[in-house]
């Protein structure tokens, strides 16, 4: 459903991401995983509009993207959860949930996504009322992918959901991934937590450098040698 | 989201004031109280123009530093159409804040590709480009020499203190009725989404430039506003004054002082700054801008959320 073609891209005349193609299958979890400053928040980055010198091609569900504002990737239905949990401070819990349905209008089915994501983090729902800012750093992480969820998304990509989080939210934060992934929710999950994102998707990619080194079903990039020497620590 | 309603005690205290307030020069006549005018006349400029502010700065978190191009745009298109087609000011008086518009149309288009300080610093540089133009254009604007601007009579009544004081504050009124009016409506929600977090306001849908755009536009409307008022009461402007950099500075002390992106923070920093100021004004020029300075610097350690945000503690 969503397709990458020779995607080059960077900050001024810095070639970050060089020459990257994938596909994104309907109802997958794909990871992309590589070391600290391998380009992988970058190459997101440039898969929501937000890296200004783009060429290449990006297509969802046939239509053309690269090229198109940031704003206009959440009305075509993909929902972009940025890196370290940002959600907006001053508001309520509830108003960064509704502003989450920024492009949906219907009043009934605001209420049902609403309680989609009360369903999905309880946790959320007793503290409606509480500014955002306050929330705890898993929590926070928690209403920004609510809030993705809000706009009722065919297409959810994640930054890094794991980072700084304490290791039980980290699970449960993953748990309520599968679950929507179960539901039928595509997701595409840049992640440096190797272990838990080869648990949780049918494919992974690697990068590093800007490129795509390594590309396959998890399952059998977990049995990579390299991946296991160099990603996961084992021999 | 579901704020709306609440503020309907605002709008009613705000036109209680503002009535209450017109029977002022009926108890005061301006013939006895002209400096007394005059203060007023600066004080409900400052509101109107920290409140201007305030919207961009304050709701929408462009802080801009180039306010005094909007109120020298605003004083020139008033100065200029009274000097080259004889209009009265006071006829034209919308034009200054539509005038203001169009330039803040222009700057946008340069400033609000650019984010933070990088944007502060382009208003900056467009109002100073602006001001250079105006005194380089010579044969169109009389450069340095400046432009008369006569008061006239307002529809035959003579523009005495008074008459100023009235007109001022209702401008200035308006200017926070359109506060409170987008406090209260889904438009704050989104100028504050910008202001926090412009990325993530573009994730949900934010077209985050249309709305600074339109944060600057209201903005820029009502300081031109300002300016056009400003050249009229004193009859004369000049490039120096048209474009006095102490139009950015007020607003921006005033409103961090009063309480930023509060409704009534702008009115309450007024309220208590303007008075002092004025007092030592009189012992050596700008040496109230010496005081508001120290008290910015107080105030951003000690209480960022200034007055009003003193008070919503003191009160919760």
């Amino acid at each position: 459903m969503f397709e990458v073609r020779d995607l080059i891209g960077g900050y001024g005349k810095l070639e970050v991401i060089k020459n990257i193609n994938f596909d994104i299958k309907e109802g997958e979890i794909l990871s992309i995983i590589g070391p600290n400053g391998a380009g992988k928040s970058t190459l997101l980055r440039a898969l929501t509009g937000l890296l200004p010198n783009l060429k290449g091609s990006i297509r969802f569900l046939g239509e053309e993207l690269c090229g198109k504002p940031p704003h206009y990737y959440a009305s075509v239905g993909i929902a972009h959860v940025q890196e370290r949990h940002r959600v907006f401070g001053t508001m309520t819990v509830r108003e960064n949930l509704l502003m989450g349905a920024y492009i949906k209008t219907k009043r009934q089915s605001i209420e049902k996504n609403l309680e989609t994501v009360f369903e999905l983090f309880p946790r959320l729902k007793e503290r409606l009322k509480q500014q955002a800012g306050t929330l705890s750093g898993g929590e926070q992480q928690m209403l920004t992918i609510g809030q993705a969820l809000m706009m009722m998304p065919r297409l959810i990509l994640l930054d890094e959901p794991s980072l700084g989080l304490a290791p039980l939210l980290i699970n449960s934060i993953y748990d309520a991934l599968m679950k929507l992934n179960e539901q039928g929710m595509t997701i595409l999950l840049v992640e440096q937590n190797v272990k838990k994102a080869l648990q949780i998707s049918q494919r992974a990619m690697l990068i590093e450098n800007g490129e795509i080194v390594l590309q396959g079903n998890s399952q059998d990039i977990k049995n990579n040698e390299t991946i296991n020497k160099v990603y996961l620590g084992m021999a | 989201m579901e704020n709306q309603g609440y503020r309907k005690k605002d709008i009613l205290g705000l036109l209680v004031a503002l009535i209450v307030l017109s029977f002022l020069p009926l108890l005061l006549p301006s013939e006895n109280y002209k400096y007394l005018y005059d203060i007023l006349f600066t004080l409900n400029i400052i509101i109107l123009l920290s409140t201007s502010w305030n919207i961009l700065g304050g709701f929408a978190g462009q802080v801009s530093f180039g306010h005094a191009g909007f109120v020298g745009m605003g004083a020139y298109a008033i100065a200029l159409l009274h000097y080259h087609c004889k209009l009265s000011p006071w006829l034209i008086m919308p034009i200054s804040g539509v005038a203001a518009v169009i330039g803040a149309m222009i700057i946008g288009v340069i400033a609000l590709n650019l984010r933070g300080p990088y944007f502060a610093l382009s208003t900056l540089a467009l109002a100073e480009v602006t001001k250079l133009i105006v005194e380089g254009w010579r044969e169109f604007t009389q450069g340095t020499q400046g432009i008369v601007v006569s008061q006239g009579d307002i529809l035959g009544i003579k523009a005495t203190g008074g008459v100023y004081f009235l007109i001022t504050l209702w401008i200035a009124g308006f200017a926070l009725l359109t506060a409170i009016l987008i406090k209260q409506s889904r438009y704050n929600y989104y100028f504050l989404a910008v202001a926090e977090n412009e990325d993530a306001a573009m994730a949900v849908g934010i077209n985050s430039k249309r709305f600074k755009l339109y944060a600057l536009l209201i903005s820029a409307f009502f300081a031109g506003l300002a300016g056009g008022l400003i050249a009229t009461h004193t009859g004369f402007v000049d490039p120096e004054s048209g474009f006095d950099m102490v139009r950015t500075v007020e607003p921006i002390f005033i409103t961090i002082v009063g309480g930023i992106g509060t409704i009534f923070g702008p009115v309450i920093g007024a309220i208590l700054l303007v008075p002092i100021g004025e007092m030592l004004r009189s012992e050596f020029t700008k040496a109230h801008l010496l005081f508001y300075g120290v008290l910015l610097i107080i105030f951003a350690r000690f209480l960022p959320h200034g007055i009003v945000g003193l008070l919503k503690r003191r009160f919760k």
